[in-house]
């Protein structure tokens, strides 16, 4: 391989680094300036003012904000992950009647902007009882995450090996022990997958409890950052204090399951 | 109406980004304020005459526990709140502050629950709660307690009984901190250019932009991505548009035009303003928000904007931050400025209405005038407000000069229709990029003014 070549993929790597880096490092930056200085673009920090994570912690009320979403995430991702799966098996694996068109209407969920809805569903809340209640937003968030799962689920199941499953009729399992017994065992990544990809739409999630959640204290983490977003001036600092707060799970999180989610994300591109 | 001067209810600032949507979610609420409001249960269908309750100017004596929901980043609401309560200690208030974009989009909605907030903020697009009966109507309270001669600008929270139009029908609140727009400049620049400042006359200060040109200097800091030319151009209308004409637009009376001469010369101004140079050329890439910090941090010597920016460019600039009030076509014409404010109003559903209303008329009292200075607002009560010295000295002066001139004036994109916001942040970007002609440009705002008003 000539220098040129071999030189190509680590520059490639180099500039996609610097994308993502760059920005991070003015956030990081940005995090440690004075609270209430004026930024406008990268600067280098004037000493290190660890307390704005303090004070962006206390003022948002962050600990309350955390136990919010950390509830909704308990509550979204192990039920959503569920439903997605028996949904995605029965689709892929067995004769549904209206199998094509329900799975067809799932999709346009997919389409379907999640600001489009928001307003119908506050009202159907509303008469409910359910508005300003976690448990209202866990069921939106179950339902708006319905249609990914089901078609990453069903893409899973329908590229499994057809034999495993005769294998295991003739052995007489029923389909439900087909599912659990010998398809899920095999589906650990693609399932990792999906549930850390729940939990990160679930954290980030800011529109639906927003809308949904009058009482500010009862909203989740993306919802403290609008505190430091005045009428008319932004305090950088500690809004990038406080956007680490929010995103710092998410990170644990994806570093956690960092091997699973990338075997996932690859097994499809194998199998195609 | 009250001799003080007039005021619109809040200008767009930064944050625009999600106008968009926000004006969607504003539109589909009202669609649906306006159509589920008798059918939906829990909410009252209350006719927009209708006031919960006799009206009293008592104030309870059990104790009563009152939610305020807000987005005023100042310390001006917790203030006011904390002196009420320590006045009248029955009364416990459980505020819900939400910062300014998320208090936008979804107030109309939290005012609708079945167990709103009694106090909320008033901010532009809530008058689409008012057809739905969801504000209470304050006529009873304001003749009660004589709302007229203690606060300005009641005028810009009257609406109509559909809510379309601004300044006539019945009362919905009133102002806690008022504030205004003028000239801020780098005294420091100012000296080594050998400016004289103020200037008096718009031409005056034209010419000291060309002299900072000349210089080397950008003359005026704007940043135009979210729409901040608008407070020039804001500013520029109070001073070449008449009173009447400007205000029949910026209220959304039926028939009223922005294609008048006095528009045009303003919009000429903004044009020349920027082909001349001195306004950045890449104008459209900076937002509100930067264009202040990057005043603040000693880039260019004048900045157009309201005394919200104050704290931000006195805390830069220190003993250079300079101020004077918008100079006028000639040097011996009154003051015409643009100002806005934080309303307050009350939920048509509240169980203590009496409550919710003493604490409104609390805001324009003599105790409050101080907790809403030091808030970097102009208080209802303009001649109880503290003597400062300095940047924010000069803009008491301002203050009191545009009050004694009655000279303010709203801004037209706040309540003419409820999208007018995008649109002339879209037409200014035009105008400003070169895109759009002035004539092009009024057609422009014209356009969404008629559609709106003749449906």
């Amino acid at each position: 391989m000539s220098l040129p070549r071999r030189l190509a993929a680590p520059a490639v790597l180099t500039l996609f680094l610097v994308a993502v880096f760059v920005p991070f490092l003015s956030l990081l930056s940005a995090s440690i300036q004075p609270a209430g200085t004026p930024l406008t673009g990268l600067e280098a920090p004037h000493g290190l003012h660890l307390e704005n994570f303090g004070t962006a912690w206390s003022k948002a009320g962050f600990g309350r904000l955390l136990l919010s979403s950390g509830l909704v995430a308990v509550a979204v991702v192990p039920a959503s992950v569920l439903f997605a799966t028996l949904a995605g098996y029965a689709l892929a694996t067995m004769e549904v009647p209206g199998g094509r068109k329900i799975f067809g209407y799932l999709l346009l969920g997919l389409a379907l902007p999640a600001e489009v809805t928001v307003i119908p569903l506050y009202y159907d809340l509303r008469a409910l009882g359910l508005t300003d209640t976690r448990y209202g937003l866990a069921l939106v968030e179950i339902a708006a995450f319905m249609p990914f799962g089901t078609f990453w689920m069903r893409s899973h199941f329908a590229t499994m090996p057809t034999g495993l499953i005769e294998a295991a009729r003739l052995d007489g399992a029923t389909s439900w022990s087909t599912l659990w017994r010998i398809l899920l065992p095999n589906s650990r990544p693609a399932v990792t997958t999906l549930g850390v990809l729940y939990f990160v739409w679930c954290w980030n999630q800011f529109l639906l409890p927003l809308i949904l959640i009058q009482d500010p204290a009862r909203r989740t983490a993306p919802a403290g950052l609008g505190y430091f977003t005045g009428e008319y001036n932004v305090d950088i600092p500690s809004l990038a204090a406080a956007t680490l707060i929010v995103i710092a799970p998410v990170v644990a999180i994806y570093l956690f399951f960092q091997r699973h989610f990338i075997r996932g994300v690859l097994d499809g591109a194998l199998k195609g | 109406m009250s001799p003080l001067p007039r005021t619109p209810l809040s200008p767009i600032g930064r944050g625009f980004s999600r106008r968009a949507l926000l004006s969607g979610l504003a539109a589909a609420g009202a669609v649906t304020v306006a159509g589920c409001s008798s059918l939906t249960p829990g909410s009252s269908a209350a006719g927009s005459t209708a006031s919960a309750g006799p009206v009293s100017t008592a104030v309870p004596s059990d104790p009563v526990t009152l939610t305020v929901a807000d987005a005023d980043d100042t310390t001006m609401t917790q203030g006011l709140l904390d002196a009420f309560r320590a006045k009248y200690p029955n009364v416990t208030f459980k505020r819900q502050y939400t910062g300014w974009d998320d208090y936008l989009k979804s107030i109309n909605l939290t005012m609708s629950a079945a167990t709103p907030p009694d106090i909320a903020q008033f901010t532009p697009g809530m008058q689409n709660l008012v057809p739905g009966g969801l504000l209470l109507n304050a006529d009873g309270y304001a003749t009660a307690y004589g709302w007229s001669s203690k606060f300005p600008g009641l005028d810009q929270i009257t609406f109509s009984p559909d809510g379309k139009t601004v300044g006539t029908g019945s009362l919905y609140g009133v102002p806690g901190g008022l504030s205004f727009e003028g000239v801020y400049y780098n005294k420091q620049k100012a000296a080594r250019l050998g400016l004289t400042t103020p200037a008096k006359t718009v031409d005056e200060l034209e010419a000291m932009f060309a002299k900072a040109k000349a210089a080397g200097e950008l003359p005026l800091v704007v940043g135009n991505l979210d729409g901040g030319l608008n407070h020039p151009f804001n500013e520029l209308l109070s001073v070449f548009l008449a009173p009447a004409d400007r205000e029949a637009w910026a209220f959304g009376h039926s028939g009223a035009s922005i294609v008048l001469p006095g528009a045009r010369t303003a919009a000429e101004t903004i044009q020349r303003w920027v082909t001349k140079g001195y306004i950045s050329s890449n104008v459209n890439g900076i937002s509100d928000n930067d264009a202040t910090a990057a005043f603040a941090k000693g880039q260019g010597v004048f900045r157009i904007s309201g005394n919200w920016a104050a704290a931000a460019v006195g805390k830069g600039l220190g003993d250079n931050a300079g101020y004077f009030t918008m100079p006028q076509a000639t040097a011996d014409a009154k003051i015409h400025t643009t100002g806005a404010g934080v309303y307050y109003c009350v939920s048509a559903k509240t169980k203590s209405a009496a409550a919710a209303a003493a604490f409104l008329d609390f805001v324009g009292s003599a105790d409050a005038a101080p907790l809403t200075a030091k808030a970097g607002f102009m208080a209802p009560k303009a001649d109880a407000m503290p003597s400062q010295a300095g940047l924010f000295g000069s803009l008491l002066t301002g203050w009191q000069a545009t009050v004694r001139d009655q000279g303010l004036e709203p801004f037209i994109q706040n309540a003419s229709t409820p999208t007018m916001s995008d649109t002339l942040t879209n037409a200014l970007q035009q105008l400003a990029g070169g895109k759009a002609t002035v004539d092009q440009f009024l057609a422009l705002l014209q356009a969404d003014f008629d559609k709106y008003h003749q449906q």
